[in-house]
């Protein structure tokens, strides 16, 4: 579903990412751990698309298409999602607004035509009330005023809406309590499907008790240094990076 | 002024053009002789350079025509097939009182309709009967826009509102033109103690060039509520010089919106006087530019009382090579204690070509205020395009809902629905953006 061959991305001069490879089979999960500025969020924002990044060598590939070339509202459609770190908050647009306009621009790049109002109603309802976003939050503007864990849940709700065939979660789980931690979770692991791929960015081993992983990598300064399957998560938890900043010092 | 100033063929056009006009305007000795003095003074000063502050960034001199004429009458029935039902707040139910060409029509207005409690008169009436005076606020006087109007000042409507009413509906005042040419005009709105009143101020246009120059003077007495909504959807060569001056009582709420939807150079100004205490006066405007067009918003508010709060919100998109201005100024008299004021003005550009100057002043001589301003200009932000985009939303699209976004938080300050609700139904179409 995803390759990604030698990739390299700076921004204004700095290499961020030096030489990333990573497959993703269809139906399969990954997880990325890696120390704080090791480049997991600047590899999640290249695959999405954000042009901040100036991508000087190697490719990525997504079901065989050239991801590069494409806007970053094409490689939604083709299926790619980024839950974002960070998610941004737009003042004036209603939530339940954009997640209609959202999902009608990608069916309709896909050629299948606008969700019809009460069916889309219908759906959002739906997966809110298992995400546990209150209809006060579909009202209000896109993220304004939501708390860390509230951006979160809506976030989930987005992808769940859209059903992306790659889900790239950056970490997810940052800020979410125990409760939302469980919620969250069960709403990805209700989108699993030998179709859709998953891509998890976190530096909690405990998300991934949740959503387990068939292999985990670790990246160090734009590079994925090892990969292992979930028990390499374990690992980390126990004796963290020293291994791998150690070795990159030396 | 000292130095003469060069005079432009603008100018000489305009002066020749008020010589020849004076002797068919109404009014008494009086006011003849108000008309006579502002004529002197054009003749000394002509049009604003913009050496002039108050129209540094709205020439003026480079936009009026050298070809000028007065409008021409225009009958009823021509105008009535001009003045087809579509606009801006049509789906909003109100009473209209129209003027084509800068002249009161009692035959296209809804006279019949009209509430006992309000009472209306056309300004030529009350010239020819000698009892039309002038009493424009101090921070209004001398401005250049509204002496040329005295000075040729047609007609007009006087909409009175005796004490204690509450309107059904609103009144709209309709100012039509029709095959170009200059008019001028001035409304009074009189609203008695304590009543409610809803005012919308249309102003539309053919595709003619023409040139309005318009004014219109709230005098509000004490627990007034009062709502206006100014909407500026002038013709393509609409010259647009828009006056309003207020009088606000005291425990007065004064909520006023204008909307600068269209017209090829439109210059808003307000001179609001705070004269009663415990009133609050809501300024706010969305303002559309487009093509090569000018709006430029210009606010005079005059603290002359304590414990009055004003808050002034105004958003205005710009694209292609459009021009904007904002202008704002508060002044906090020494004996206006407690004042509490507010000034925004944001502009977002969407285009390299397009440019805003924005100039929000505060004169405060009182020392026991609250008063701020602020002033963006700016891009769409990246990074919520991104976000937009990442969900499937391609550029274009996102572009519009963000400009939707940005003048709905403005549009948002009104308080009546119905008008929120045509005002973002318009915008949503202009943007291609509605169902
Ligand atoms: N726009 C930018 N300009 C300059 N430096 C940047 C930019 N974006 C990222 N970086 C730098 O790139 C490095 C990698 O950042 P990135 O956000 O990808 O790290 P991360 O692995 O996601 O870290 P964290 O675990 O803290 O989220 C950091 O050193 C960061 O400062
Ligand atoms: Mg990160």
């Amino acid at each position: 579903m995803l390759e990604i061959k030698n990739l390299h991305a700076e921004v204004e001069g700095n290499k961020i990412l030096r030489g990333i490879d990573l497959t993703i089979n269809a139906g399969e999960i990954h997880a990325i751990m890696g120390p704080n500025g090791s480049g997991k969020s600047t590899l999640s924002y290249v695959l999405a698309g954000k042009d901040d990044y100036e991508i000087t060598e190697g490719e990525i590939l997504f079901n065989g298409e050239n991801v590069l070339e494409m806007e970053p509202h094409e490689r939604a459609a083709v299926g790619l999602f980024l839950a974002m770190q960070y998610p941004i908050e737009i003042p004036g647009v209603a939530n339940m607004t954009f997640l209609k306009t959202a999902l009608n621009a990608q069916r309709v790049a896909r050629g299948e035509g606008e969700l019809k109002t009460p069916d889309f109603m219908k759906k959002v309802k739906e997966l809110s009330a298992k995400l546990n976003v209150t209809q006060e939050m579909l009202r209000r503007p896109l993220n304004v005023g939501f708390s860390g864990g509230e951006k979160k849940r809506n976030e989930i709700l987005q992808m769940a809406l859209l059903e992306p065939k790659l889900c790239i979660l950056d970490e997810t789980d940052s800020g979410l309590d125990i409760d939302a931690l469980r919620i969250v979770s069960d709403g990805v692991n209700a989108l699993k499907s030998p179709e859709r791929s998953m891509l998890v960015i976190t530096h909690y081993q405990r998300l991934l008790n949740y959503i387990v992983p068939d292999v985990v990598h670790v990246m160090y300064q734009g590079k994925i240094v090892k990969s292992g399957d979930k028990d390499l998560a374990l690992q980390l938890e126990e004796k963290g990076y020293a291994e791998f900043t150690g070795e990159a010092a030396a | 002024m000292t130095k003469p100033t060069i005079k432009t063929a603008a100018d000489e056009a305009l002066e020749g053009l008020l010589k020849a006009a004076q002797e068919n305007l109404p009014g008494n000795s009086d006011f003849s002789s108000l008309r006579s003095a502002a004529v002197s003074a054009f003749e000394q000063n002509g049009l604003p350079t913009r050496r002039v502050e108050d129209w540094k960034y709205s020439d003026l001199k480079r936009v009026m025509p050298s070809d000028l004429a007065l409008a021409e009458p225009v009958d009823a029935a021509t105008a009535r097939e001009n003045l087809s039902g579509s606009g801006i707040l049509k789906s909003v139910d109100k009473i209209q009182l129209v003027l084509v060409n800068g002249c009161f029509s009692a035959e296209l207005s809804d006279l019949s309709e009209l509430e006992d409690s309000v009472t209306v008169r056309s300004v030529s009436d009350a010239l020819q009967a000698g009892d039309f005076v002038l009493d424009d606020p101090e921070i209004a006087k001398g401005d250049i826009a509204l002496s040329l109007n005295t000075a040729l000042l047609q007609d007009g409507v006087i909409v009175e509102i005796a004490e204690g009413a509450d309107l059904a509906k609103p009144l709209e005042i309709r100012h039509v033109m029709l095959g170009g040419g200059l008019a001028t005009l001035r409304n009074r709105v009189v609203i008695g103690k304590g009543a409610k009143v809803g005012i919308i101020e249309t102003f539309v246009g053919d595709a003619a060039a023409y040139q309005l120059n318009s004014a219109i003077d709230y005098r509000i007495a004490d627990d007034v509520k009062l709502n206006v909504m100014r909407i500026i959807n002038e013709g393509d060569q609409a010259i647009h010089l828009g006056s309003t001056t207020a009088t606000v009582g005291g425990n007065v709420h004064f909520e006023h919106f204008t909307l600068s939807a269209s017209g090829q150079f439109v210059r808003s100004q307000s001179f609001v006087a705070m004269l009663g205490e415990y009133s609050d006066a809501d300024l706010f405007g969305a303002s559309l530019v487009n093509g090569k067009r000018h709006s430029d918003i210009t606010l005079k508010m005059d603290h002359a009382v304590p414990n009055c709060n004003s808050k002034e919100q105004y958003r205005t998109v710009l694209d292609d090579k459009a021009e904007g201005v904002f202008q704002g100024q508060i002044i906090v008299r020494q004996y206006a204690q407690k004042t509490d004021a507010k000034m925004m003005s944001q502009a977002l550009l969407l285009s390299e070509d397009a440019s805003f100057n924005n100039k929000p002043e505060l004169e405060i001589y009182a020392d026991d205020v609250v008063c701020g301003h602020g002033a963006t200009c700016g891009d769409l932000d990246e990074d919520l395009l991104f976000y937009l985009g990442s969900r499937g939303i391609p550029k274009d699209l996102a572009k519009k809902m963000l400009v939707m976004a940005f003048l709905a938080e403005a549009i948002e300050n009104v308080s009546n629905d119905q008008f929120v609700e045509a005002l973002e139904g318009y915008i949503l179409d202009r943007l291609g953006l509605s169902e």
